[in-house]
């Protein structure tokens, strides 16, 4: 199915993978992913609160990695094993915001209510800890969406002091910068952040409606987007990925009709492109197994005028870009699933009136 | 600025919203009575509430679905910090009245968009209120008027209508009920996709005029082929409507009125304040601003400080931002919201369509504990910024005496009124350890332990418990 083409690209919308589910099969409010080794995706889970009679520390529900594979189509998904659950104690994760996997496969995962980066094997099995709340800078700190280069030197945002803090992968600190504001430079609740393969680093400026794209060292190159809910502007940005070819994929939290949430698409150079609204058009095989359980569900479903709304993005909190494969990942986070596109480039449109 | 000014801010901040810290009580009290209650009733000059916060740390508020019992966590943050404390004080005023419930909804976030409808209109006219309160999917299910067909009539929605949000029993007789229902037969809400296995979406309104009776209907005393928006016009002209929202509105703002069911047979405490409120509402044409308006400017007011009982959310809400410390989402928030419930209100989940009893039926032994044991462990926790700038404030007072100590801590928890004895009591507890110092780390360290128990002791008071 064809979904959207411009100038010289063009997005195929693939499948969709999930539902919800608090493990197994399924992610819960998923915001971050990563590809690893072995064509493995491994998926953090925001999950949610419950109650019961337990400390705050015990409470949550749904938090985890999940591993699964994609599959080329619907159907061909598979679900590996999940890792990790809700908690303060060694691995465990109470807020976990954002993924990277360094050259060795290792992955890292921060969270942005312990402040912490935890490390874990391509299995899963947990290997240490480490703080990001630096000696020399106290203060708040929410160690939010996390970015590895070329070099296995990791980028963490923190979303509540506004910073970008540079560490190695064994949690030695490297440096930072920015500060509150909304200048060249300066952040406002940075959250998602990538490398490009050049290793100049894009971060989104949640709050300051704008993806900010930076050296290595954190000197300020150009800015992507700004505040507004009109064609390619952007209204509370999540995430940033980018392609091989320099096309930049900002998701945010912007209205598409029916729900929150749009991924937009710049060329390198900050033009924009077009917007992905969501095209789910089917319900992903892990989610129709779920309708075909359930005669009411289906007698429910029978009756819509359109199921228009579960096509579109809620919320949509990451965006990761499968090089390999030359897909979009996009993780839906209200509706604990990710869709996929694929990209063909250097795409011919045929006249107009053939 | 006198101290009486003071209490008075304070009187009206507790009632216009969830109370106010010492500074903000200066601040406003500077500003003016007036002048403050100009700037409560006009929210739209404040910054509105920034949800994407929220929805950053805990995605799971967005639709919470039926999770046990967290479905007002995002309100409980919003009351929290709200710089529209009237407005949000409001939504708590219609969802009191327009009770409807998760228990049968059983969609957290239809009941979300009630609330965000009673924010956006709560100040407004009170028909266009009820008539979008007729639209709203919530209601229409809570109410079963997807049930009430042209050929099969349910009378729910019509009768709670009259019952409960509009004139109150004794102003209508049953084929009123039955007319008024006809007229709504057709509103319903159109099909959605069914929750799981990709979460919940939006319910609509929708109106099927293939399934309304268009028919004749004759209702208190008027004959004509009438649609809802027609009986909604017709009840509002009642004075009985009007009475009936000023003595909710003189329940809620000004001081405790017998429990709804009596109203038909038990005259109001105070009868003149009922009727000025309700002749503002006629004469206005139901302008809920205006009325708040006179209501708030009035003596009757001024005069009923400590005269109501705080519902639990003005407990919770009310306590967490005297002491501070709760802005941020932290972990733990949908526990945090479970708090009200604790002590007898679920929020977005009233035991039924006549909302939750006040006054002195908030109170049970279990209840009591429960505003008692949540208060004191906030007030106890020195640490709070609320209870360091009241420690701040005692040092630079020099509150060094027991006397000193107890006069200065009610002053800056309410400032607070206790009977004679309950003071006494107070000064004896603090007695025991003689006077406080200021002057070294030590000392002041003692002191402000001293006075966590001293704030400890005063929540706990029988006064405490009134706003």
């Amino acid at each position: 199915m064809l979904t959207e083409t411009v100038a010289g690209r063009t997005y195929d919308y693939s499948h969709s993978v999930g539902r919800g589910s608090a493990t197994g099969m399924g992610f819960s409010n998923p915001v971050a992913a990563v590809l690893g080794k072995d064509d493995i995706l491994y998926i953090v889970n925001r999950g949610s609160e419950s109650i019961s009679n337990v400390s705050w520390n015990r409470t949550g529900v749904g938090a985890r990695v999940s591993q699964v594979t994609i599959g080329d189509d619907a159907g061909q998904e598979s679900f590996i094993g999940e890792f990790s659950r809700y908690g303060n104690g060694d691995g465990q994760l109470i807020w976990p915001a954002g993924i990277v996997a360094d050259s060795k496969g290792d992955l890292y995962v921060t969270d942005e209510w312990l402040n912490r980066v935890s490390q874990f094997d391509k299995d899963g099995q947990f290997l240490s800890q480490w703080t990001t709340v630096g000696e020399d800078e106290p203060g708040y700190n929410g160690s939010a969406g996390i970015a590895i280069d070329a070099d296995d030197v990791l980028y963490i945002t923190d979303g509540r002091s506004h910073k970008v803090r540079k560490f190695t992968t064994d949690g030695e600190f490297l440096g930072s910068w920015g500060t509150y504001g909304s200048g060249d430079g300066e952040l406002d609740s940075p959250w998602g952040i990538t490398v490009d393969s050049k290793g100049f680093v894009y971060v989104a400026d949640f709050n300051n409606h704008r993806v900010q794209k930076f050296t290595k060292d954190g000197e300020f190159v150009a800015q992507f987007g700004s505040h507004g809910t009109k064609r390619g502007q952007l209204n509370y940005p999540t995430d940033v990925a980018v392609d091989p070819e320099g096309d930049v994929y900002i998701c945010d939290w912007s209205g598409n009709g029916w729900e929150q949430g749009r991924v937009h698409i710049f060329d390198e150079d900050g033009k924009f492109i077009t917007s992905l609204v969501g095209d789910a058009q089917q319900l992903s095989t892990w989610a129709q197994m779920t309708v075909d359980a359930n005669a009411d569900y289906i007698k429910r479903r029978r009756e819509v005028r359109t199921t228009e709304p579960e096509w579109r993005f809620a919320q949509p909190t990451a965006v990761e870009y499968d090089a390999a494969n030359g897909r979009l990942l996009v993780m839906d986070t209200q509706r604990s699933r990710f869709q996929v596109y694929r990209k063909q480039s250097q795409y011919m449109v045929p006249q107009l009136n053939l | 600025m006198g101290q009486d000014d003071i209490a008075l801010m304070a009187h009206l901040v507790r009632r216009a919203g969830f109370g106010a810290t010492r500074e903000e009580l200066e601040a406003r009290a500077a500003k003016g009575y007036e002048a403050t209650v100009e700037e409560l009733l006009n929210p739209e000059n404040q910054e509105a509430l920034n949800r994407a916060e929220m929805m950053r740390y805990h995605p799971w508020t967005w639709r919470p679905g039926t999770l046990p019992g967290m479905g007002a966590a995002e309100w409980l943050h919003d009351m929290l910090n709200t710089k529209r404390p009237l407005e949000e004080k409001m939504a708590l005023f219609w969802h009191q009245i327009f009770a409807t419930g998760v228990s049968k909804v059983d969609h957290y976030d239809e009941l979300q968009d009630m609330v965000v409808l009673f924010r956006e209109k709560g100040m407004g006219n009170y028909k266009e209120l009820l008539l979008e309160l007729a639209k709203s999917p919530a209601m229409i299910y809570w109410l079963d008027n997807c049930e009430n067909h042209a050929d099969a009539v349910n009378e729910n929605w019509g009768r709670e209508l009259l019952e409960l949000f509009s004139m109150g029993v004794g102003n209508y007789t049953e084929v009123d009920v039955r007319e008024a229902s006809r007229a709504f037969t057709g509103w319903t809400i159109a099909p959605k996709l069914p929750r799981g296995p990709i979460g919940r979406f939006d319910w609509f309104f929708e109106y099927r005029d293939e399934d309304h009776d268009d028919t004749e209907k004759t209702f208190l005393g008027e004959t004509g082929n009438f649609d809802g928006e027609d009986i909604i016009d017709i009840v509002c002209r009642q004075p009985a409507t009007a009475e009936f929202i000023a003595r909710h509105l003189y329940n809620f703002f000004v001081a405790d009125e017998p429990q709804v069911p009596a109203w038909a047979v038990t005259p109001p405490n105070d009868q003149d304040a009922i009727e000025l409120l309700a002749d503002t509402l006629l004469e206005l044409d139901y302008d809920i601003r205006a009325t708040l308006r006179v209501l708030f400017n009035s003596d009757f007011f001024k005069n009923a400080r400590f005269a109501r009982l705080k519902s639990p959310t003005e407990v919770v809400v009310g306590t967490l931002r005297l002491v501070g410390g709760a802005e941020f989402p932290a972990p733990g928030l949908g526990d945090l919201s479970r708090q009200p419930c604790y002590m007898g209100q679920d929020l977005l989940n009233p035991p039924s369509v006549e909302g939750w009893h006040t006054g002195a039926e908030w109170i049970n032994s279990g209840s009591l504990m429960r505003r008692v044991n949540f208060t004191a462990d906030l007030v106890g926790d020195t640490q709070r910024p609320g209870i360091q700038d009241m420690i701040q404030r005692l040092k630079e007072r020099g509150a060094t005496t027991p006397e000193q100590l107890v006069d200065g801590c009610l002053d800056l928890l309410g400032p607070l009124e206790v009977a004679d004895e309950s003071r006494k009591e107070l000064v004896g507890f603090v007695s025991e350890s003689g006077d406080v110092a200021w002057d070294t780390w030590e000392n002041i360290a003692a002191a402000t332990g001293r006075v966590g128990e001293l704030l400890q002791l005063i929540v706990s008071l029988r006064e405490y418990q009134y706003a």
